[in-house]
């Protein structure tokens, strides 16, 4: 009988569907903060958890969850650890598998293991660095202890324009290769600027081709200091314009465009898909060429707002339902954007996880070999393969996993 | 020596090549560990080699060390036994080097101090510091999760290790890593 654990359902992968049916385990009941530690900056929650409520409860006393995904209002830690959830932020401080000190875990044979803890050093095999982004295969997370951060003496967010996405592509390099590390570096396309501008208010630069939201974070001084290299890294490489927010009203209007994007694009279309494949850095020049050209190639719009400064593309490959031509072309686009990331050395999902959405394409990144050892890991926490089948691990008869998901009738890609 | 160990020596030349072999008494005895000598040291020149090394070890059942800089094989409980010290120290090149991605991926049997060399013209550095970190290889960093006092700073960042590639004595070919 199948398991499928479910948080707050946001996630964007299916993760929390049900394709064999069977039994869905709810946690969003198990809410509760165990325990605070602020001596070791650490607490512990119970998965159900809304990951902005632990924020929340620690800002007082000027501590903060790193991990911000976009659905931080609503998604829950439990969650967050399934997919090992990134977010705007997770340049500088990592994604969620960075701020997991240790979980209680009920695995698929029912044993209660706990792996990991707040102490450092633990000795043996990093179970839980397998665990976090298992997405439900090993077990339910009953118990988070997450690491807690304290909050930077000052912040900066700076908005820059450009005329060309390349030379904002370009701009992202050099600003990293000039050994800052912004807390945050996200770029929006023109489609998507004029999406925002209309659905959100948020006064993006109308004749922009692209826009570099550029936050910054840590002591004055140093924050002082980075922004000038910043800005004039974007002056030097063609920037329309630069915009230094004046006050914490002015941070929150630029990035409420940002964190409005994936509702503002209904102006656009009615539906869309959602890439979230990764490249290196160094090669988003030449990827959003290939975007650009891919689009065109299909005959579809692509509109794009994306976490640059790791190179994490989120491409909103735009179509409209009631057409089935165009979604067919809108399936085509995704699969060669995706193919093209990993020719030039990326990933298939950045942060929001495999699931059932790209289970299939795990074989373009990982080699037979690498996949084989996946399985077996599954198997050691759930021999069975009761626990979430059909996500995260393609299926595959010759390792008797004995499971064949049927294909449900939505679209590959097309969770939203 | 038995006729079967000869065998697997002449094996383990036939793959690395005889000056990549030792199994005399003077070497055989500086590479003791907790007083235990193996029966063979094998320096691999390359994956393909190392994988070939390994494939024979789990064929004829040997018990394998692998052995980087040496620095913390005392470290734990004495080995129950050791046929094979497997020294990595032949596999040392830098893979790839992009600066500006923040990134290097190398072999494990570079020492952190020859990795430092490469970084440190870009202006870049590994965090990591355990003590006596120069002559230390990134493999066996790695592999006993060595750290030091900077931990304190750099542990909330992102991990310094972002991905590996690894042989398995069953497998010969490693598979793709993850890097992000």
């Amino acid at each position: 009988m199948p398991i499928v654990p479910r948080g707050s359902g946001t996630g964007l992968i299916g993760g929390a569907m049900a394709p064999l049916g069977g039994v869905m385990i709810g946690t969003n009941r198990m809410d509760d903060i165990l325990e605070v530690d602020y001596p070791n900056r650490c607490a512990t929650v119970q998965p159900g958890l809304i990951n902005l409520a632990l924020t929340r409860a620690v800002a007082s006393r000027g501590y903060f969850f790193a991990p911000d995904p976009s659905s931080q209002m609503v998604s829950s830690i439990g969650g967050n650890v399934a997919t090992n959830a990134g977010g705007p932020h997770c340049l500088k401080y990592g994604i969620t598998t960075n701020h997991i000190l240790g979980i209680e875990l009920v695995t698929g044979t029912g044993e209660l293991v706990r792996l990991g803890g707040k102490a450092a050093d633990r000795p043996g095999y990093d179970l839980l660095g397998a665990a976090v982004g298992s997405e439900g295969t090993f077990g339910i997370v009953t118990a988070v202890t997450v690491r807690l951060l304290h909050a930077a003496e000052a912040v900066k967010t700076i908005l820059a324009s450009f005329t060309a996405i390349e030379d904002a592509s370009e701009a992202v390099s050099a600003i990293i290769a000039a050994g800052i590390v912004p807390a945050a570096l996200e770029m929006l396309d023109e489609l998507m600027i004029r999406a925002i501008n209309e659905g959100t208010g948020a006064g993006y630069p109308k004749d922009a081709a692209a826009v570099l939201l550029i936050e910054l974070d840590g002591p004055s001084a140093e924050v002082e200091a980075q922004g000038e290299r910043a800005a004039r890294i974007c002056w030097e490489r063609g920037a329309l314009e630069v915009r230094v927010a004046a006050d914490v009203a002015e941070r929150a209007l630029l990035w409420k465009g940002r964190k409005e994007a994936a509702g503002a694009v209904g102006r656009l279309a009615p539906t869309y898909l959602l890439q979230d494949a990764v490249v290196p850095r160094s090669k988003l020049p030449a990827i959003m060429r290939e975007l650009i050209a891919i689009g065109a190639r299909h005959r579809v719009q692509i509109a794009n707002v994306f976490h640059a400064g790791d190179g994490n593309l989120h491409p909103l490959i735009l179509y409209d339902d009631r057409e089935p031509a165009q979604l067919e072309r809108a399936k085509a686009a995704n699969e060669e954007l995706l193919r093209a990331c990993i020719e030039m050395g990326g990933t298939v999902t950045g942060e929001h996880g495999v699931g059932m959405d790209k289970a299939k394409n795990l074989p373009l990144q990982y080699a037979e070999a690498d996949l084989n050892f996946m399985y077996r890991l599954r198997r050691a926490f759930d021999p069975d393969s009761i626990m979430n089948p059909g996500k995260l691990l393609p299926s595959h008869p010759a390792c008797g996993e004995g499971f064949r998901p049927a294909r449900p009738h939505v679209p590959a890609g097309a969770w939203i | 020596m038995s006729v079967a160990a000869r065998s697997i020596g002449e094996a383990f030349v036939a793959i690395a090549g005889r000056d990549r072999v030792r199994d005399d008494a003077d070497s055989l005895a500086a590479a003791a560990i907790d007083g235990l000598e193996p029966r063979w040291i094998v320096r691999p020149a390359s994956i393909d080699q190392l994988g070939r090394v390994l494939a024979l070890a789990c064929d004829g059942r040997l018990a394998v060390i692998p052995r980087g800089a040496g620095t913390s094989l005392q470290l734990g409980n004495p080995p129950a036994r050791v046929d094979v010290v497997l020294d990595l120290a032949g596999l040392d090149q830098v893979i790839e080097y992009n600066p500006d991605d923040l990134t290097i991926t190398v072999q494990a049997g570079i020492t952190a101090g020859a990795l430092g060399a490469v970084l440190a013209p870009h202006r870049q550095w590994l965090t990591l510091d355990p003590p006596g970190v120069a002559a230390r290889t990134i493999g066996g960093i790695a592999a006993t999760n060595a750290s030091g006092p900077l931990r304190a700073d750099t542990a909330p960042r992102a991990t310094c290790c972002s991905g590996c590639a690894s042989c398995r004595p069953t497998a010969s070919q490693p598979g793709a890593d993850r890097r992000s």
